[in-house]
Parts: structure tokens; C-alpha cells; sequence
């Protein structure tokens, strides 16, 4: 158990403690039978006992000052890395509706590949192209998906 | 057994379609094994997609065929760069990679192939044994066992998971909760859609296992690359040596034994069946202080092991519907996309599914060690691939495989908010199988629940008074006291020898 375990329980509380608070919101019960918040309502409040278990045993850990209580040190350029590769994921989706899904796929990869990963041209438009290629052959034409197209027709 | 049915199954294994893609799985299922990071839960739920236009038995005989064919590839890489290509070979690089030091990589490998494909057989041979069988007996069961059954398989994974027992709990927790998402199949209200017309049909689990098993992976390489540097092992003499035969002969024996019998139970899997193997060879060994410096044994007893708990996993899935692994629970998954309806019935109602691919799996591990003698260096060779490249190749087929499974760009968005939540549950060692597990068995439980209760008016005496579910569930309270109480005890008897000493 580290220091993260306490700040992760708590994170981990606040959630099953909304979803406790919505499930009071659906019917708990029938006359002879649990109705649609009877699991919403055991589960979270379940699941918010083992996350304020998991602070609790975050926090002695911490307060015995253990050397495990030390959290992992995040690598910065890391966690960068991981960042903007999730911000042109969550860019992707958006462009979608306008480019299409194999033509923003494509975007995508070639933003990860030149821009994250740093890779030379050649091989950064190299895959991108030609794994966009081949999956958009086997979903498309092999397995007929249709896929949302954008304004070059695919 | 019923051979008629064994024959039926071996006329539907060893059609062209059928052969074709039995070893378009293991050649995959090698390959997903051989490159550290990807196992096969994440390998699985990758190609899943592409199954979609196959046949529930054609599907699924692919799918098995990427499950124990990335029980060889794992070895691989545990071999000849000491890093496991997937958590059941873990055992494999104490002395795979001490052989290999020793100029014997082709002899390590040599062995775990066919330790593998003699686990692999016999292991296939008991499941076409026992889980008829069991088929038979759990159609007896009514909502009450199959409650107490699914709460055994949750309790276990989520114990047995390695690190903390809490943070797996949590998972489970999280993952049955996710699992109630969507309108109630029995009163049509609506239960945390948040106004989402895309959640009234419940959370898919494929976005959330491609998100927590792929891009959380891929998303750890980007945060910390991957440096496979195998070292220059010759990889002649694959063949072992009578010496090597005489020495690794009864680890196989074991380690199909325990393989087998620790991947039936639910949650324990290919993964601790290897370290128990390893142990079990170590303690009856002659040499015990040699293991770790490159013995054959201790690369035939967990290679054979994790091989025979990849098929023993199939067991409880295809006799009961119970899945025991994150693995499985995606195959669980991928039969209810299928339409089929997964549990004890299915074995009567569709017997080609569970025969189908029962014989397909003799012919696979045929496949298997075919493909792994001669092309092992071809596998081998693999490995020097940087990593990188592979990178935007997964997330190409991540992206139009989950689209595909309902053609929904909101299921895109689902899985990459998943591979953000799996990166950080990876960071700070929350395992992810819990959660893949309880989301899918998260409607079953609870409408195993309803109907139990229904069944007794309102009164949870059901579980308790019926012998079967009172067992199961003494079993499911016991699989999450036994690391406490285990945790209590080690720290009185250390108290104890401290205060002696």
C-alpha cells in the first residue's frame, strides 16, 4: 500500500459514493422481490466500504512512514507522452463527423507517430498509411462495416 | 463420453474454413505471446471483431487458438530477452534464461514446445472428459447456485490476482456496478444513462476490455518504451537430449496435473499454476538448489502448466458459463455476441460450439508444435520489431474493431476513456480482470439474484438452505478470509520468532 492508495481510495469513494447517491433514485424493491436499485444500492455501498478500507490502509502506511508509502515518481516527458497521446484520441473522436472514421484514424496516427513518438517521416507516414490501409480493407470490404466516410468518399 | 459427439466435432475441426483459421489463431495467439506486454485477455478482445461475420464455432475455435497459442509464444521472449511475454511465463525466465546464457536457448525452447503440446493434449483430453459431465450435473442448478457460482468466481479472481486482495474487490465492485448500466430488464427503468440513449442498452464490455487490456498497454509502452534487445542465442538443437527427456519427463507429468486442476477453479488461472508448478518441481527435485540456474525441468514443469491451465479455464466457461479469467470472460462475451447463450444448456443446444472447438484443439496443438520447432527463430526474430511500430498498428485495429461491434463511434469514446482509466489503474497496481469479469457477469449475477429472491418471497434463506449454494458460497467466503487470516498468521508466527530471537 502506498501514498497513492490513500489519494486512489478516496477517488474510488467518491465514486461508488455518487453512485449510491443516484441508485437511492431508482426503486429499491417490489413486495417479494429486489426492484432495479436494489444492486445499485448493495453494490456501491459495497464498493464504498473496500475503497475507504483501501484510504485507510493508504494512510497508516503514510502515517507509519513505510518506504513503500512512497507513491511511484510519475516520469515527466512519460507522463507528457501519455497526455497528448490521449488529447489527439479524444480530438479524433470529435473529428470524426467531419473527416470520417479512417480518414481521422489516419490524422491520428500520424500525429502519434511524428509528433509523440518522434519517428523519422518515412516510417511515421509509413505505417500510419498502411495500417489504415489494411484495416479499413479487412472491416470495410471484407467484413462490409459500414463506417462513417468523410469528404473524400471513404 | 459421447463419442458420436467427439466425431462430430472432429468433422467440424477438420474442414478447410475450420483448419484455416485453428491455425490463423495459434500463429496469431504465438505471435500476441512473443511480444512482451500484449497476453492474450488484450489479444483476444483486439481480434474479437474480426470474427463477427465467422460462425459461433468457426469464432471460437479461432479465439481458443489465440488463447493457448500465446501460452508457446510467451516463452519466447522469457527465454531470450528474460522478460515474460505474458504473466504465465513469469516461472519460464528463471532458467529459460539461464539456459540460454549457457548457449542452450534452442533446448529451452526445444522443451517448452513440446511440454507445451503434451500438456496441451492430455489437458484437452481431460476437458473433453470432465466438462460434459459437469454440464450435466449444473443443469440441475436454478438462480440460487448460479448466483453462488458467479460470486465464487468473482471472490476468486479478485484474491487471487496478485497485490492487494482490497484493490481487486474494488475492481469487482466497480466492474458489477458498470454492469448494471442501462435499462432493468425487469421493471424498464433506466439506471445510470445520464441521458445517454447510447447506455440504455447497457455498457459493451468489448470497449471496455479493449480500453483496459490494449490501449492501457499501449498507453504504459508510450509512457515507458519497451527495449527488446534478445540476445544472440543459437537456436540449434531444439530437439532435447535423452538426459533432457529423462529430466523434464516427470515435470510435464505434474505440471499437466496441476495445470489442469488450478485452472479449472475460478481466478486462479495459467499464471499461478506456473509458480505452483515451479514450486511443486523444486520440492521433489534432487537438485532443488540448482533451479534458477538454468535446469530443464524448471522450464517444462510451469510451460506445461500454463498450457494445461489455458485449457482447464475452459472447463468452468463452456460447462457452466462461468468464466475464471479476464480471458475467458472476453470468450464469455464474444458467445453472447454470437446470440448464444452461455452455460450448462449450451452444451445440448449447441454442441458443435463446444466439440467444434474441444477437437479443433487436438489439431491446434499439433499446429503449435509444428509451428514452434522449425520456426521458433522465425518467432524469435519477431522480437526485433521495435516496439514502436507496433504501437499505432494495435491502436488501428483497436479503433476499427470497436467501432464494428455495433458501428457506434460513442464505443470508440468508451474504450479510449477506458485505456485512460487502465493506464493509471496499471500505475497504481489495480488489476483489471476483476473489473472485465464482473462487468459481464455484473446482469447475470444480478438477475440470478432476482429470480432467487423471487423464488423466496423476498428471503435471502435461499442461499443458505439449499446444500449446493451454501457450499459454493462457504467456498466464496473462504476465498476472500484465507489471505486475511494467511496475512494474520505470518505476522504472529514473525512476532513470535522475533520475541524468540
Amino acid at each position: 500500500m502506498t501514498r497513492a492508495d490513500f489519494y486512489g481510495g478516496l477517488i474510488l469513494s467518491l465514486f461508488f459514493g455518487a453512485a449510491l447517491w443516484e441508485g437511492w433514485s431508482f426503486q429499491y424493491g417490489t413486495e417479494f422481490s429486489p426492484g432495479p436499485g436494489f444492486a445499485p444500492v448493495w453494490l456501491s455501498a459495497i464498493g464504498l466500504c473496500v475503497s475507504l478500507l483501501v484510504a485507510v490502509h493508504g494512510f497508516r502506511a503514510m502515517r507509519n512512514g513505510a518506504s513503500e508509502a512512497k507513491a511511484p515518481a510519475l516520469e515527466k516527458w512519460g507522463a507528457l507522452r501519455v497526455i497528448l497521446t490521449l488529447v489527439g484520441l479524444a480530438a479524433m473522436i470529435f473529428v470524426v463527423p467531419w473527416l470520417g472514421l479512417a480518414l481521422s484514424i489516419l490524422v491520428f496516427l500520424l500525429y502519434l507517430t511524428l509528433v509523440v513518438q518522434r519517428h523519422s517521416v518515412v516510417i511515421g507516414v509509413g505505417v500510419s498509411l498502411a495500417t489504415v490501409v489494411f484495416f479499413y480493407f479487412v472491416f470495410v470490404y471484407l467484413l462490409n462495416v459500414p463506417i462513417p466516410k468523410g469528404p473524400l468518399g471513404f | 463420453m459421447n463419442f458420436d459427439h467427439l466425431l462430430l466435432g472432429f468433422s467440424l475441426a477438420t474442414t478447410p474454413v475450420n483448419l484455416m483459421f485453428a491455425f490463423l489463431g495459434v500463429l496469431l495467439g504465438t505471435i500476441i505471446g512473443a511480444l512482451p506486454g500484449i497476453g492474450p485477455s488484450a489479444g483476444v478482445a483486439l481480434l474479437l471483431p474480426v470474427t463477427f461475420g465467422m460462425s459461433p464455432v468457426t469464432a471460437m475455435i479461432m479465439l481458443a487458438g489465440i488463447y493457448y497459442g500465446a501460452m508457446y509464444g510467451g516463452t519466447i521472449t522469457s527465454v531470450l530477452i528474460n522478460t515474460p511475454g505474458e504473466s504465465a511465463s513469469v516461472m519460464t525466465t528463471l532458467d529459460g534464461y539461464q539456459m540460454a546464457l549457457k548457449g542452450r536457448a534452442g533446448a529451452a525452447l526445444g522443451m517448452a514446445a513440446l511440454g507445451s503440446f503434451i500438456a496441451g493434449t492430455l489437458s484437452v483430453v481431460l476437458l473433453t472428459l470432465s466438462a460434459p459431465p459437469l454440464a450435466e450435473w449444473a443443469v440441475t442448478f436454478g438462480p440460487p447456485e448460479y448466483f453462488a457460482l458467479m460470486v465464487l468466481g468473482l471472490t476468486t479472481l479478485a484474491s487471487l490476482t496478485g497485490g492487494s486482495m482490497l484493490k481487486g474487490l474494488a475492481m469487482a465492485m466497480a466492474g458489477l456496478l458498470m454492469g448494471t448500466i442501462g435499462i432493468d430488464l425487469m421493471m424498464g427503468q433506466p439506471r445510470y444513462t445520464f441521458g445517454q440513449v447510447e447506455l440504455l442498452d447497457r455498457l459493451d464490455f468489448l470497449p471496455v476490455a479493449v480500453g483496459l487490456f490494449a490501449i492501457a498497454e499501449i498507453l504504459s509502452n508510450i509512457y515507458r518504451p519497451v527495449r527488446v534487445e534478445p540476445i544472440k542465442a543459437t537456436l540449434s538443437g531444439l530437439l532435447p537430449t535423452r538426459q533432457d527427456w529423462r529430466d523434464s519427463w516427470g515435470a510435464i507429468g505434474r505440471g499437466t496435473l496441476i495445470g489442469f486442476f488450478v485452472g479449472v477453479l475460478p481466478g486462479a488461472g495459467a499464471t499461478i499454476s506456473s509458480f505452483l508448478a515451479y514450486a511443486a518441481e523444486r520440492r521433489v527435485s534432487r537438485r532443488p538448489e540448482q533451479f534458477g540456474t538454468g535446469v530443464i525441468e524448471g522450464v517444462a514443469a510451469p510451460e506445461s502448466a500454463n498450457n494445461a491451465a489455458s485449457t482447464g479455464a475452459l472447463v468452468p466457461l463452456m460447462a457452466l458459463g462461468i468464466p475464471g479469467s479476464g480471458t475467458t470472460a472476453v470468450m464469455l462475451g464474444a458467445l453472447t455476441l454470437y446470440g448464444l447463450q452461455p452455460g450448462p444448456l449450451l452444451m445440448s443446444t449447441h454442441p458443435e460450439v463446444f466439440w467444434g472447438m474441444a477437437a479443433s484443439m487436438y489439431v491446434g496443438n499439433v499446429m503449435l508444435l509444428i509451428l514452434n520447432l522449425p520456426l521458433a527463430p522465425v518467432f524469435a526474430s519477431i522480437l526485433r520489431i521495435p516496439y514502436a511500430v507496433l504501437i499505432p498498428i494495435i491502436i488501428g485495429i483497436s479503433m476499427f474493431g470497436v467501432y464494428s461491434v455495433e458501428n457506434s463511434v460513442f464505443n470508440v469514446a468508451v474504450a479510449i476513456l477506458f485505456g485512460g482509466i487502465g493506464f493509471v489503474m496499471r500505475m497504481y497496481n489495480y488489476p483489471p480482470a476483476p473489473l472485465v469479469l464482473a462487468l459481464v457477469l455484473g446482469p447475470m449475477v444480478e438477475k440470478a439474484l432476482r429470480q432467487s429472491m423471487q423464488m423466496s418471497l423476498g428471503s435471502p434463506d435461499i442461499f443458505v438452505t439449499r446444500p449446493v449454494s451454501a457450499g459454493i458460497l462457504a467456498f466464496a467466503l473462504l476465498a476472500v478470509l484465507y489471505p486475511v487470516f494467511a496475512a494474520l498468521w505470518s505476522r504472529r508466527r514473525g512476532r513470535a520468532v522475533a520475541s524468540a530471537g
